[in-house]
């Protein structure tokens, strides 16, 4: 059974739909990653799932229930740190968090480590945190009672990297225990770096969803070639698309294999090359810029 | 219903509902103690001013019918007066405004609707802490009248007797007058309730559910003043079911009242339930 799983999901405001048919499933285990640029309809879709939301077509389930439906059945294995934390400001961190418990009705046997890993004053107000401590409250508080889902809207948000590192390995323990992360961001390198699978949403649709590597093999490289005096190449080979040209050097992007690259490099009089790493940075600009060529893989 | 929510917006609201419960308790005892030493005056004054009549009933929000005026119906008024209206609808609304329409606001309503937990639940533990709270408003304001009328005196001017004002005070019909307030504050509470449902913006719907109360107060005023004209438009008016002067007079509750604002109530209270449970939280 998927942790989560949308069948057409939509959702519209008035006239706008800011959400289109969303098809998507997400394993259980998984650290799964969900990108897109601000108004993809990352948080709407997360909105839905939490039941903050009604979806106006389609239908998303959290392990086999409906998310509207059946929401406290849905709910009751979820862990949540919304994208725009607020709490209340005149309880303490630890009232919040006994206050969340008690609602919960379950227990949280992971908030005592977690709370001395991310290193929260529990005894202060709310109102006295940090954004930085808030933003610990807001995981401890999504994390402490174990989840089989955790759902978190741009979790990384005033963490230093301290604390970032934390957060990575808690969540790193978290899908080795067969646990599912879904982690929104819109910030590429973090999600290359922790997430297994990813999906990209931009204005409202799926443009996107396959493992990081298999991404990462479709990755477009920086590639830097020298040619020799009138050895520039009147035309480019197919896969290559030119980001600059500065006299005889050739600056571009990469999307073939590296056997075709050599062998066309192989071809020219070329007296110098760098070919970089493949860049997933760029292959995700590529689909928050324009509709990719490729199919979105099921 | 959720007793976390129920205890976390009984502890949200703590501050606000005692200094309310101690304000009606300390006003009905003065009350008391003031009407006592003014009584005899007023009541002839009361006598001589026919004319006045209208005006008085606008002014404290009561028919007071024209008829005899007892330390009995002053006791009435105590309960009708604006600064007990004031104070507990203030109170109401302020609670009733502060989980539905004040968690959207101030951005808390994720962290509350995220967990698993109905909205019905919530809106219920909600609904129960004020229910309670209206209740202990009621009492506060009789206990004050008790508390007035165990420390004040009155003389019969018949036998120049001095005795406690208590002892003259028909409890039972204030009882009644309670009884009435209560489902008053009940629906009140539950228009308060769907206003705050049907917003996302606190202030909007404190305003709306002010404006709605102030017609209230103003249709009895113009009832006073005008009724060849307002008789058409009061029952719009929640005063136009309260009538504590009227009560005591009678003895008995006013059944009719007590249903159109029980049934204001819970239709007001089930619209809100029911808008709240499908309404999409903004972020």
């Amino acid at each position: 059974m998927n942790a989560i799983e949308t069948n057409g999901l939509g959702k519209s405001f008035g006239h706008t739909a800011v959400l289109r048919d969303l098809s998507l499933r997400v394993p259980p285990g998984c650290l799964f990653g969900f990108l897109g640029p601000n108004g993809a309809g990352k948080s709407t879709t997360i909105r839905i799932l939490l039941g903050l939301l009604r979806a106006s077509a389609g239908s998303a389930a959290i392990f086999g229930h409906d998310v509207w439906q059946q929401g406290v059945a849905a709910r009751s294995g979820v862990g949540y740190l919304p994208g725009d934390l607020r709490f209340y400001d005149t309880l303490t961190g630890a009232a919040t968090l006994d206050f969340l418990a008690a609602a919960r009705r379950h227990p949280c046997p992971a908030r005592a480590r977690l709370v001395e890993r991310f290193g929260l004053p529990l005894d202060r107000r709310v109102r006295a945190y940090s954004s930085g401590m808030k933003q610990k409250l807001g995981l401890v508080a999504a994390m402490m009672h174990e989840p089989r889902l955790l759902i978190l809207d741009e979790p990384t948000n005033a963490l230093d990297p301290l604390v970032r590192g934390v957060l990575y390995e808690e969540l790193r323990a978290v899908a080795a225990a067969g646990r599912t992360v879904l982690f929104s961001s819109h910030t590429l390198s973090e999600v290359e770096e922790l997430c297994d699978e990813v999906a990209i949403l931009r204005d409202g649709e799926l443009v996107a969803r396959d493992r990081v590597a298999a991404l990462r093999v479709r990755a477009p490289r920086h590639v830097e070639i020298l040619f020799g005096p009138d050895g520039y190449p009147e035309l480019l080979p197919e896969g290559m698309h030119q980001l600059d040209r500065r006299g005889q050097r050739l600056v571009a992007a990469w999307t073939g294999s590296m056997p075709d690259l050599l062998g066309w490099i192989g071809r020219h009089a070329v007296e110098d090359v760098t070919i970089g790493p493949p860049d997933l940075s760029d292959l995700f600009m590529t689909y928050y810029r324009q509709a990719p060529p490729a199919e979105v893989p099921a | 219903m959720s007793s976390a929510i129920f205890w976390k917006t009984a502890r949200d609201s703590r501050a606000i509902l005692i200094c309310g419960l101690l304000g009606i308790l300390v006003f009905e005892t003065i009350w008391v103690i003031a009407i006592s030493n003014l009584a005899p005056q007023l009541i002839q004054l009361w006598k001589g001013l026919e004319f006045m009549h209208g005006w008085f009933q606008a002014l404290l929000s009561i028919d007071l019918g024209g008829g005899e005026i007892s330390l009995n119906s002053f006791m009435g008024i105590g309960l009708v007066h604006p600064f007990l209206l004031i104070v507990s609808w203030g109170a109401l609304i302020t609670h009733c405004t502060r989980v539905t329409v004040g968690e959207v606001d101030r951005g808390t309503a994720d962290l509350l609707l995220s967990l698993p937990v109905t909205r019905g639940a919530a809106y219920v533990s909600t609904t129960l802490v004020w229910v309670a709270a209206a209740a202990l408003f009621c009492l506060a304001a009789l206990l004050g009248l008790w508390i007035g009328g165990q420390i004040a005196t009155i003389e019969d001017p018949a036998t120049g007797d001095v005795a406690t004002v208590a002892s003259g005070i028909r409890f039972r019909r204030l009882w009644l007058v309670a009884t009435n307030l209560y489902v008053l504050l009940l629906a009140v509470g539950g228009t308060a309730m769907m206003v705050s449902c049907f917003s996302n913006r606190r202030p909007v719907a404190v305003g709306v559910i002010l404006a709605i109360l102030l017609l209230s107060f103003l249709i009895n005023f113009l009832e006073a003043l005008i009724p060849e004209i307002m008789q058409y438009f009061t029952f719009l008016g929640f005063l136009s079911y309260y009538r504590p002067v009227e009560i005591i007079r009678a003895g008995h509750l006013p059944w009719g009242h007590l249903a159109v604002l029980a049934a204001a109530g819970l239709i007001t209270w089930s619209i809100g339930l029911w808008h709240f449970a499908r309404k999409d939280i903004p972020a």
